[in-house]
């Protein structure tokens, strides 16, 4: 008899703490500060599941289809988009942050993100921005869609406004006794080649479309900054500001860092106490960044030459 | 019953338990041994690093660790019994087989003492790796006291033959290195 007891009574120690580990794992009741774990929401009824905060990267020029897709390290607009919309479908998760790091991209690329982020900020979740070393031009585009922006003072930002630029081999060619033949259907269909020099209609062209890219640009920031065009156009003329001069100017609400912004973002939607942080990254991403990083570069043929100077209108910090 | 019995009377008594299953198939008991072994190196892990998953998420990484587990636990009484037949002992695999998964059975209390380290609300990744350490040797003690009795052969050698994946596992890749660089070079 006394050997059976021992084994029971084992056996049901060990099943209870086998539930009392996954209830605690599966509902998040320890809380980690200071890098100290204890038990204290054990008995609370509210867990910590619904006090989610999600982080979404933004690292890098954010363009579509990057240099190398196969090194793109989820840093697409579509990879960026994926990720901010699965947090915005989770409902634990109550406020994102957006970390960026980045100075910028094309046009159409950081009009989606801005859009992206827009669209949470309607469903009633808090978007606050966290600047790291960069978020210049089209990083400051996609930043000034969340509610808040948080910035460290010696983030460099700013740099709003448009850039298209072309090269002109027009001399090179003329010395390797290059010439090529252009076959079009309308007098502006090869505007920005890199085979002769810019008319000035079509100078006047493109700046027309480097304007309002700019306006939608600007238009950007009256709207997800709730700011009046007056003050935007005050700052708006391409220079480049720190944290602490952007912060002067109203361009960000906050100096901090990431972690400053994610107990601002958990005070925004009324979480209390530590947020449970959700990470939203794609595997491998830093993995294939660093690959990429170590990766020897090579000397760039014409055909990459061309099609590094194709035309492309750019909120990029040069 | 019987499992849990004897998975308990090993723990406490390995050597009379190990001379009366000898020659008995205790197949299921190895492998609930080896299973919640796993689970509590999983949940263990979790309680100390404060990480919170899903149920789905958790079990996917049971099942990944199952299959190394069950990889790992093949592998190791392959080599074992590789090493002792080779070095003079005369014992059956699947005796082996059953001994190296109840010689897992002590990492169950993992989860008990991840709860208590939190409770107590301890250093927790000192004590647990402390803590880890101590049921490791333990673990290694069951398997050296098992291989010992089940091959007829010295503790010593029992010890040299638990620790044999550590440096039999370098020396074959060595081995394979060393031929393929002699068979480029001599070609």
């Amino acid at each position: 008899m006394k050997n059976k007891v021992i084994p029971v009574v084992l056996v049901v120690l060990f099943v209870l703490s086998l539930i009392s580990a996954m209830y605690i794992v599966l509902n998040n009741r320890i809380v980690k500060t200071d890098g100290r774990l204890s038990l204290s929401r054990l008995f609370k009824k509210k867990s910590l599941k619904q006090n989610g905060v999600g982080i979404v990267y933004i690292l890098g020029p954010i363009y579509h289809g990057s240099k190398s897709p196969l090194f793109s390290g989820g840093r697409s607009p579509d990879h960026i988009i994926k990720r901010l919309r699965r947090l915005r479908k989770r409902k634990d998760i109550k406020a994102i942050i957006l970390r960026i790091n980045s100075p910028g991209g094309s046009v159409a690329s950081v009009q989606e993100i801005y859009q992206e982020i827009m669209a949470i900020r309607k469903e009633k979740k808090i978007v606050v921005a966290s600047m790291g070393d960069v978020a210049a031009s089209g990083g400051y585009y996609v930043a000034a869609a969340a509610d808040k922006i948080v910035a460290n003072p010696g983030t460099l930002t700013g740099s709003i406004g448009v850039i298209m630029e072309m090269g002109n081999f027009q001399e090179l060619f003329k010395k390797i006794g290059v010439k090529l033949e252009v076959i079009k259907s309308g007098k502006y269909k090869d505007s920005g080649s890199p085979h002769r020099s810019l008319t000035q209609e079509e100078r006047k062209i493109f700046q027309g479309v480097i304007n309002d890219a700019y306006d939608q640009f600007v238009r950007a920031i009256m709207d997800g900054r709730n700011m009046d065009k007056k003050k935007v156009l005050s700052f708006a003329n391409g220079r480049i500001f720190t944290g602490r001069q952007a912060f002067e100017r109203g361009l960000v609400d906050k100096l901090g860092t990431k972690q400053d912004a994610i107990m601002f973002a958990a005070k925004l939607a009324g979480i209390e106490g530590e947020p449970r942080i959700v990470e939203e990254s794609e595997p491998w991403a830093h993995f294939l960044t660093f690959i990429e990083n170590i990766m020897p570069s090579f000397p760039l043929s014409y055909r990459e030459l061309r099609e590094q100077n194709r035309i492309r209108l750019d909120y990029i910090l040069e | 019953m019987y499992s849990i019995e004897l998975i308990v009377n090993f723990i406490i008594h390995p050597r009379i338990t190990v001379d009366s299953i000898k020659d008995k198939s205790t197949l299921l008991p190895a492998s609930i041994s080896l299973v919640f072994s796993m689970i509590s190196i999983i949940l263990s892990a979790h309680v100390i690093s404060g990480t919170t998953r899903s149920v789905s998420g958790l079990l996917i990484t049971t099942v990944f660790l199952l299959i190394i587990g069950c990889g790992a636990w093949i592998t190791l009484t392959s080599f074992i019994h590789l090493g002792a037949e080779i070095g003079g002992g005369n014992g059956r695999v699947t005796s082996l087989l059953n001994f190296t998964g109840l010689s897992t059975s002590p990492i169950i209390l993992l989860i008990p003492i991840s709860l208590i380290i939190v409770f107590l609300d301890f250093r927790p990744s000192i004590i647990f790796f402390i803590c880890s350490i101590v049921i490791l040797i333990w673990v290694c003690i069951l398997l050296m006291l098992s291989i010992s009795q089940l091959y007829s052969i010295s503790m010593f050698r029992s010890f040299l033959l638990v620790m044999s994946p550590l440096y039999l596992i370098p020396l074959t890749v060595a081995g394979i290195i060393i031929a393929i660089l002699m068979i480029v070079l001599l070609l």
